[in-house]
């Protein structure tokens, strides 16, 4: 067995689940199955048995593929010792659902954890998660069915509402809400091609077992050499003598996200109507791309700020300070200048301190919509018009990072939802932002402007979470080490 | 201009009365604004006040008694500030001492017993930081005030149209004419000529000080610089064999100190632990602390410590015969945010501060390393943090970034401002 003990990414493929390195685009239908475990051995005979069938990094997917990942929860069931499970990251043996991840994530009132559909405390236990994969919905079927028939004779029970399905990647790329999604994300440092500086990042932000943006290792769960007999892991980097069972594993973070379209484009149209009447599409579009910080097909307000620019659509390469200091064109508490603040923060904006300090706070976004679109071209007038009242779509949305708090919670309580980002004072991310309870209270969103600043302060929920969790998802030797655990 | 100081009261807990004392503390703790017991909220220039337990702990074998410690931000004289205590907060605070060691049994009056306990108690800071120097809480207030109804002037329906079509000083004018019809906010159109003097006499202070100091450092350098270089390689001797013991501060206590932390957007911090033994390690505490405390007045007085603006408040206080320290703060955002703007922004800082207390990450020639090994870094500080059970916040809801803004907010309104000036101030708006 090949232990290798190199922090270069790329001669590490072969052990880092495929889904870190690429989002698999082609395959445009998946789903999600959560899974809790009635009886250990035979999961872990199972998970032994689907080992090679894990996609890696190395190569792209063929038609279908699959991926997994593991709670606190269900790592203990399977077996691993508390010493090496006290070596997890305090986020992920904590869970999501802690009275103080509450606060910290605004899950509270309708997204309170008591009112998921899974993950909550009033659900059924998650002790892993598979990801399934499919370049249509045909061979995601297939490959679901050949998979889940094994489920019962192997310990393993998929209770109520965990088969998380999604709906499928649209050819423009766009989530419910009508805007091109997934355009900008960090990119390996050192791996592929050319990048931009501020948008290359090491390794070890994803990766337990590379150096992260403070070139130092994140803990990760290291194990006595007489404890892995087999020899399965590979060494600590850090010479410590010991086996890394974290080594090429990242966390996983999974919060289902319901969005409420009609209310989201109604409240548009409300705020840029001039007579309470007529419609104006253009400022009513214009204040979701404010909101937003990108037009819906994708170009960045920052280099397309009166109309959106096709040619741009995919547009990435840019910073705020230079070009935008107050906000003028994108404001400060739009979603996107908020879940990546590129250059705008201290120390020195503009300058390589303020991106080196960003680096460390990036995530790398794996989501899928799940539910039908509420109209097929995502037309605001056509939305306004339809009747569907099932309110049941939204974002799976799932990210990867080696640091949870540091990087997942750091940009939703310090950035997302703060209505203190950027000096302003009441203004969470007017997307994705609690907003305060729907009865009274509203949030409030500024859009800088020459003199006087426009300001929304009636600003219902758009979105509420319906379910989430902190998963573990390991190198493929670390699986191997897992289903040979012997309790 | 009114100063802002801190008390810091440290009190041994009499034996077997910790239990009891923390009780009590929960009960004013879930309520500190106005519980029955100490009712903060009705003294009118206290920013901050906190209440919590130094623990019980060993020293070279010997047992140290836990310890209470009230500490508080106020404005004017520290003389007034425990007057008032006393005079208003009096029995509350009686009951909270009672717990004490020392504390006056006698039939004397309970005003003069209270004096003679924080008297007897009172500890002298060794570094006190204020956000910025004389910004006092009816200043906080008051701007609050202005700038809220501005922003509510700016939204009226009526406006909103307007706004477009003038420029930005006609704009500024309509704010002013809207100001100065207010009774109650009137007084932000213009700066008192007591205001202007004292402001200029303290700039002229500054200067004349900062003068003073580097002329006296660069006087004294040739005895300064080798004493120094002594002291920094004895340090280094010293460094190489610290030994940190470090591991994860175990996960209920986290859990409790968590159950405290981001219920608003301004929290707070307290800290205390073990000076590193030996006279070197004392005396570079001191001249740190010195240092800070220096700098902290003359220099680092208007909204920025080196680069972190999200503190409100902050002090060191040296006590138990020179052994321990605590650390105090109050600050903006999550603890993961403040530590991590500190480990960024100024790990040196930290590191000078903190690398003489026991345990603290290793570092290199004092300011090297230390606080840059992020994750032993937030784990050394969850196990030197202390339970807050009574924590009281003036102004809950604004950051210090917020103050900050307000009070340019103000200080925009006074006079003429060219059409540069006023673009910019209407974006604070």
């Amino acid at each position: 067995m090949v232990t290798s003990n190199n922090n270069v990414l790329k001669d590490n493929l072969d052990d880092i689940q495929g889904i870190v390195i690429r989002g698999y685009g082609r395959l445009r239908s998946a789903c999600f199955q959560l899974l809790g475990i009635t009886d250990a051995s035979a999961a872990k005979k199972w998970l032994g048995s689907i080992i090679d069938e894990i996609q890696d990094g190395r190569t792209a997917p063929g038609e279908s593929c699959i991926n997994i990942a593991f709670t606190y929860r269900g790592l203990e069931k399977l077996g691993l010792k508390q010493q090496w499970l006290t070596q997890f990251s305090r986020e992920f043996q904590e869970g999501i659902i802690t009275a103080h991840r509450q606060r910290i994530l605004a899950d509270t009132g309708d997204s309170d954890p008591a009112h998921w559909e899974w993950g909550g405390p009033n659900n059924a236990p998650i002790d892993l998660l598979l990801m399934f994969y499919g370049k249509d919905d045909d061979e995601l079927n297939t490959l679901y069915q050949k998979h889940s028939s094994q489920f019962d004779a192997h310990g393993l029970i998929a209770f109520d509402n965990s088969k998380l399905e999604t709906t499928q990647l649209r050819a423009d790329g766009k989530e419910h809400f009508g805007f091109r999604d997934g355009i900008s994300q960090p990119r390996f440092a050192g791996y592929k091609g050319n990048q931009p500086e501020w948008n290359s990042i090491a390794a070890g932000e994803f990766l337990l077992g590379y150096p992260n943006e403070y070139e130092l290792y994140t803990e990760r769960p290291l194990i006595e050499p007489s404890e892995d007999s087999d020899a399965i892991l590979a060494n600590d980097l850090e010479d410590s003598g010991k086996r890394d069972l974290g080594r090429n594993g990242s966390y996983l973070v999974f919060r289902q996200i319901a969005q409420h379209v009609q209310k989201f484009w109604q409240f548009m149209d409300d705020n840029t109507n001039p007579d309470g009447q007529t419609s104006d599409p253009h400022s009513r579009q214009k204040l979701a791309a404010k909101m937003i910080g990108r037009w819906p097909d994708g170009s960045p307000l920052i280099l397309a700020p009166e109309n959106p620019d096709e040619s741009l659509k995919m547009a990435n390469d840019f910073k705020y300070h230079k070009e935008d200091p107050d906000g003028l064109i994108c404001p400060l508490g739009s979603h996107v200048r908020r879940t990546n603040p590129r250059d705008m923060l201290d120390p020195r904006p503009g300058t390589k301190d303020s991106i080196e300090i960003n680096k460390r706070h990036r995530i790398l976004r794996r989501g899928r919509p799940y539910g039908t679109p509420m109209t097929a071209t995502l037309d605001p007038d056509e939305i306004l018009k339809s009747i569907d009242n099932s309110e049941n779509r939204g974002l799976h949305f799932i990210c990867l990072n080696a640091n949870i708090s540091r990087q997942f919670e750091f940009i939703q309580h310090t950035w997302s939802n703060n209505q203190k980002f950027s000096g302003l004072y009441d203004d969470a991310d007017p997307i994705v932002g609690y907003h305060g309870l729907d009865a009274g209270q509203h949030g409030t969103f500024t859009v800088p402007a020459d003199p006087v600043r426009d300001r929304y302060t009636n600003l219902p929920n758009f979105v509420t979470l319906r379910g989430g969790g902190y998963f573990f998802l390991p190198g493929i030797r670390a699986i191997k080490f897992i289903a040979s655990v012997v309790p | 201009m009114i100063d802002q100081d801190g008390l810091t009261l440290i009190a041994p807990i009499r034996a077997g009365e910790k239990e009891a004392l923390e009780s009590l503390l929960i009960d004013i703790g879930s309520n500190p604004d106005k519980n029955e017991i100490l009712p903060f909220g009705i003294l009118g220039d206290v920013h901050f006040a906190r209440i919590f337990i130094i623990e019980g702990d060993q020293l070279n074998g010997i047992g140290l008694a836990p310890n209470l410690c009230l500490i508080s931000v106020f404005d004017g004289p520290l003389s007034a500030h425990i007057n008032q205590l006393v005079n208003v907060l009096g029995s509350g605070l009686e009951q909270v001492f009672r717990h004490c060691e020392g504390y006056p049994d006698s039939s004397e009056r309970i005003q003069q017993r209270l004096l003679d306990f924080i008297n007897a108690h009172q500890h002298h800071n060794n570094a006190f930081y204020v956000n910025t120097v004389w910004r006092t809480v009816k200043q906080i207030e008051s701007e609050k005030v202005l700038r809220e109804a501005i922003e509510a002037f700016l939204d009226r329906p009526e406006n909103k149209n307007r706004w477009k079509n003038l420029d930005a000083i006609q704009v500024r004018e309509e704010i002013r004419k809207f100001v100065g019809k207010q009774t109650d906010l009137k007084w932000a159109l213009q700066r008192s000529f007591k205001e202007c003097v004292e402001d200029l006499l303290w700039k002229l202070k500054q200067c004349l000080v900062l003068l003073i100091v580097l002329g006296t450092l660069l006087v004294l350098s040739p005895i300064l610089v080798p004493v120094g270089l002594i002291g920094l390689l004895s340090i280094r001797y010293l460094e190489k064999t610290d030994v940190s013991n470090l591991s994860r501060s175990d996960a209920a206590r986290v859990k409790s100190l968590r159950e405290d932390e981001d219920q608003n957007v301004t929290n707070q911090f307290s800290a205390a632990g073990f000076i590193k033994p030996g006279i070197i390690r004392f005396i570079t505490v001191n001249i740190v602390l010195i240092a800070i405390n220096f700098a902290a007045r003359y220099v680092l007085n208007r909204g920025n410590l080196a680069g972190v603006t999200t503190i409100h408040f902050a002090r060191w206080v040296i006590f138990d015969g020179g052994k321990r320290l605590i650390f105090a703060s109050n600050y903006d955002g999550s603890l993961e945010s403040y530590m991590g703007d500190f480990i960024d922004k100024v790990a040196w800082g930290l590191n000078a501060a903190f690398s003489n207390g026991v345990d603290y990450p290793k570092t290199d020639w004092l300011i090297f390393n230390g606080a840059k090994h992020e994750q032993n870094f937030k784990y050394y500080i969850r196990t030197r943090q202390l339970k807050t059970h009574v924590w009281y916040s003036r102004y809950n809801g604004l950051t210090a970034v917020n103050i900050e803004n307000n009070s340019e907010i103000r200080n925009g309104l006074v006079g003429t401002l060219s059409l540069e000036h006023c673009r910019a101030w209407l974006r604070r708006l």
